[in-house]
């Protein structure tokens, strides 16, 4: 970690135009990662990250500076620099660090870093083999472990003086079957901000399982029908509220009136039975923090009640245009990007409705049971996304499995069809979500629902 | 310790070890950028950054490793680290290391016009660009985002075996996104320029071409669920493209990432129509260099000539496998790239393309293309932007809908090809490209 008296000359060097506001983000971060193709090890990384991010705001303005010189000379040089952008009188201001103490919630059993690469490899050798003795169509199975372990300082001008260590474990398993005729593949990741005991953990038989029955269920997938219908999601589809509301109520779009749900503060934007909820603090879930990358404790945010707009995700930055404060939702990649607010764990709480009357209710539709990725433009609310794993539903039962199924809507519409929500909410997921800082870890969670209509793509 | 004398003790630690096979990446970036909103500058955001990548080849295997930081004392650990990465290998392909021997080309790559663009006053040209696309169209209800960008990043190669090369690239950008309104529903359109062009340095042209996108996208209709033939805009074609250049890996065909096979070269695989070149030595291309990732020369080559395959992107441990020579499209892991990758343009213009289409829809935009594609199965499903075509003119602007089908027919299901070739800012282009049976759904 940086030195006290050198962070100060740093805020104070980038203060000296008349800033109002400094900051020093500082990162040392090791990621490992070990995979496993056909078998055999195939490569082993070992990578360190390391830098600082200087920011300077001023009004609506900001100015940011990464580097990793990490020299005092360094460090003045680009403190110095995010500085110029700002061309006014220098206020004096006074820093006294008040270091933030807090207890993790999550916490590392087996440090990652401690577990030799041998011991990672006979994790992935097990789980490699479980996966062959699934199924005689396999072509090749791939089994990787990573492990990111980030010490970060974030320091401000206002005494802010915060140390936080996070460390991220995922397994992931992809098997790819061929049956002469067709090739599929399919691929799972479960991660956790725990240490090497996330693996440790995991069921690998039914790991196993789960990723090869997936590929090979393929075999039998007839083509997505096409058009609008209704549809139901299990509640491992939680990606769906990610991008059809979760970007668009980040303040990166929302401060700038860029956002479909911009200035929609207590309107209704979705069904009565739609509750979502934003939260950073779920003890070891893959998109928790104890504190974002600003420094501020992150919390349990509450976006939507009962259908109404009732919070938006923001940061420091953008919280000034709204006038809003900072929810702990202000995240980066790394040192090299500014902060600005992003979704961590973001779920709808359960509802009232049995799954199983769900399902049964549907005359003829789509279960969809897995999402692949999506994405969104904020400012026209119309998003897409792939679907992974879907059946048709006929007479209220689950048929046949399709392929080549894909979402797309407007999140205004959708949020407004969705008439039942299942009793059954969960957090899951080991997701990457890539936007304006880059890309983070993030869950999605939801109980089963019904959307009264929306359109599918396919090939049918 | 300057950056020279670490790499030196890196060498040394390496020679200490007694490794015979290592190899140095160092690479030096800086970039700068602006932002304006509402006429105010509201980002200036820049950054310095080096990163060291210590390779080693130990009984065949490859070890890795890269820090960004740079501490005498971490040197003996990254050097062990790289070495431990290379002793857990099992993998049975060998790995090379190249001697530099061998013909680089002489290339000119990418960079924007210098003086030009050190005079220009960037602040200002982000305000204009502002104020002019809201002033072009009363439509236009928000600029969402004017940005200038410039970097400039050196790259130094060196290895026990003799090679020593480097290189240095250039980015510059000025990028407009905004959405524009008819009251009831949004669009948005984003344009870029690369300032290696004199026109690029039009603020007012680049916004006309923002605003045009966006406002043509208003009063969308909904499009028949249908099977029908499309003309995919040359830019969104070239972006379809990107997500789909891992197939003709040989390393991803060689772990069955791919349908095509190493012995598909030789096979009819695409429509006669389809021509597709990597050019590594394309002028001012944005990938251009005379040396991949191994470090081995780069080569000019048609990867499908009228629908045949001719090459696949062999890297040096693929080629080695396969007993044939490395494309030079190694990079520096078990991986490959492309590197100017084109649709060969044909001989009929966009307005004649449109013609031959006469009904059909008009793709000038994909959405998801990074999760929607399957290169295994080649299945693809996407969301789409664009307009209906009626006796070969572009017509009403449609709703967002669904295209899917299967990659490696659509390859074959090229119908023609007009001449209209560009690269938008980046390695990969294509000019408009007429496709049949493609499944569009929508309400």
């Amino acid at each position: 970690m940086l030195d006290k008296i050198l962070v100060l000359d740093v805020l104070d060097e980038a203060l000296k135009t008349g800033g109002e506001f400094a900051e020093v983000f500082f990162e040392d971060k090791i990621t490992n990662s070990l995979l496993m193709g056909n078998h055999k090890i195939e490569s082993s990384a070992f990578d360190i990250t390391c830098g600082v991010g200087i920011r300077v705001t001023k009004g609506f303005f900001y100015a940011y500076v990464s580097t990793n010189d990490l020299t005092r000379d360094g460090l003045l040089k680009a403190a110095h620099k995010a500085a110029q952008a700002i061309k006014s009188e220098k206020r004096n201001v006074q820093i006294n660090f008040v270091e933030e103490k807090f207890k993790t919630v999550h916490p590392v059993l087996l440090n990652p870093l401690d577990v030799s690469k041998q011991e990672k490899k006979e994790y992935l050798s097990v789980l490699s083999q479980k996966a062959y003795a699934k199924s005689d169509k396999i072509k090749r199975i791939e089994a990787s472990v990573l492990d990111k372990t980030q010490k970060v300082l974030i320091a401000n001008s206002e005494g802010l003086w915060v140390e936080d260590k996070r460390t991220y474990t995922a397994l992931s398993l992809s098997a790819t079957v061929d049956n002469g005729q067709e090739v599929y593949e399919d691929f799972s990741r479960k991660g956790a901000m725990k240490g090497f005991e996330q693996v440790k953990n995991i069921d690998l038989e039914a790991f196993a399982e789960e990723v090869v029955s997936g590929a090979v269920e393929q075999f039998s997938a007839v083509n997505c029908p096409a058009g609008k219908m209704p549809v139901v999601i299990s509640n491992n589809g939680g990606v769906l509220f990610h991008e059809a509301c979760g970007h668009s109520l980040e303040a990166t779009s929302v401060a700038i009136g860029a956002s479909v749900f911009a200035g929609k503060k207590g309107q209704k934007i979705a069904s009565d039975k739609v509750t979502l909820v934003d939260d950073g603090t779920i003890p070891s879930a893959w998109g928790s923090l104890n504190v974002d990358d600003e420094g501020v404790k992150t919390r349990r945010n509450t976006l939507i009640k009962d259908g109404e707009l009732v919070g938006y995700l923001v940061d420091r930055f953008n919280g000034q245009r709204m006038n809003e404060q900072p929810t702990g939702s202000s995240r980066r990649q790394d040192y090299t990007f500014a902060p600005t607010s992003r979704m961590n764990n973001t779920y709808v709480l359960s509802g009232t409705s049995d799954p199983q009357e769900i399902v049964a209710s549907v005359k003829k539709g789509l279960y969809i049971t897995k999402f692949g990725g999506g994405s969104v433009q904020p400012a026209t609310g119309d998003f897409n996304f792939t679907v992974y794993k879907a059946y048709v539903i006929e007479n209220g039962k689950v048929g046949k499995p399709v392929k080549g199924a894909k979402l797309i809507g407007n999140s205004a519409d959708v949020l407004m069809n969705i008439d039942m929500v299942g009793n059954d909410e969960k957090v899951s997921g080991t997701g990457m979500c890539g936007s304006a800082s880059g890309s983070v870890p993030v869950c999605h969670g939801m109980p089963t629902l019904h959307i009264s209509s929306i359109t599918v793509g396919g090939q049918k | 310790m300057s950056i020279e004398q670490f790499i030196e003790k890196v060498v040394a630690n390496c020679e200490q070890r007694g490794l015979k096979k290592y190899q140095i990446t160092y690479r030096e970036s800086e970039s700068d950028s602006l932002s304006v909103f509402e006429q105010e500058v509201s980002e200036n955001e820049s950054s310095d950054n080096l990163t060291l990548q210590i390779s080693v080849i130990v009984n065949g295997k490859l070890g890795k490793m890269t820090t960004e930081k740079f501490v005498e004392e971490d040197i003996h650990m990254l050097v062990k680290q790289a070495v431990m990465n290379a002793e857990i290998v099992e993998n049975e392909d060998e790995v090379f290391f190249h001697d530099g021997s061998g013909d680089y080309a002489k290339v000119k790559p990418y960079a924007p016009l210098m003086d030009k663009l050190e005079k220009l006053d960037k602040v200002a040209f982000l305000k204009e660009l502002e104020a002019k696309a809201y002033a072009l169209d009363k439509r236009v209800n928000k600029v969402v985002a004017t940005q200038y960008g410039f970097s400039r990043g050196k790259l130094i190669m060196r290895n026990s075996l003799g090679l020593n090369l480097s290189k240095e690239e250039f980015g510059a950008y000025a990028y407009v996104y905004l959405s524009a309104t008819d009251g009831k529903l949004n669009k948005t359109a984003s344009e870029v320029v690369s300032f290696d062009k004199e026109s690029d340095f039009n603020a007012e042209s680049l916004a006309k071409k923002a605003v045009e996108k966006a406002v043509a996208k208003l009063g969308s209709v909904e499009v028949k669920s249908q099977k029908t033939r499309v003309v995919f805009e040359n830019v969104t074609f070239a972006n379809l493209l990107s997500s789909i250049l891992g197939i003709f890996s040989a390393y991803e065909i060689d772990k069955g990432y791919s349908k095509l096979k190493i012995n598909s070269i030789g096979k009819k695989i695409a429509s006669e129509k389809f021509t597709l070149i990597d050019n590594p030595h394309l002028e001012k291309g944005f990938a251009t260099a005379s040396f991949d990732g191994d470090g081995f020369p780069t080569q000019n080559k048609k990867i499908v000539e009228k629908g045949v395959l001719q090459h696949l992107f062999f890297n040096l441990s693929m080629a080695h496998k396969y007993s044939t020579k490395s494309t030079g499209n190694g990079t520096g892991g078990l991986g490959t790239k492309p590197f100017n990758l084109y649709v060969e343009k044909g001989n009929i213009t966009k307005v004649e393309l449109l013609k031959v289409l006469d009904s059909g829809i008009y793709i000038d935009r994909l959405n998801g293309i990074h999760a929607g594609v399957d290169l295994v199965s080649g299945d693809f499903s996407l969301g789409a932007e664009g307009f209906v075509v009626e006796k070969g003119m572009i017509s009403n602007p449609v709703n967002q809908f669904t295209i899917s089908g299967n990659l490696y027919c659509l390859l074959e299901d090229v119908e023609e090809v007009a001449d209209d070739l560009e690269f938008k800012s980046r390695s990969i282009g294509s000019p408009s490209v007429l496709v049949k049976n493609v499944t569009i759904a929508s309400s």
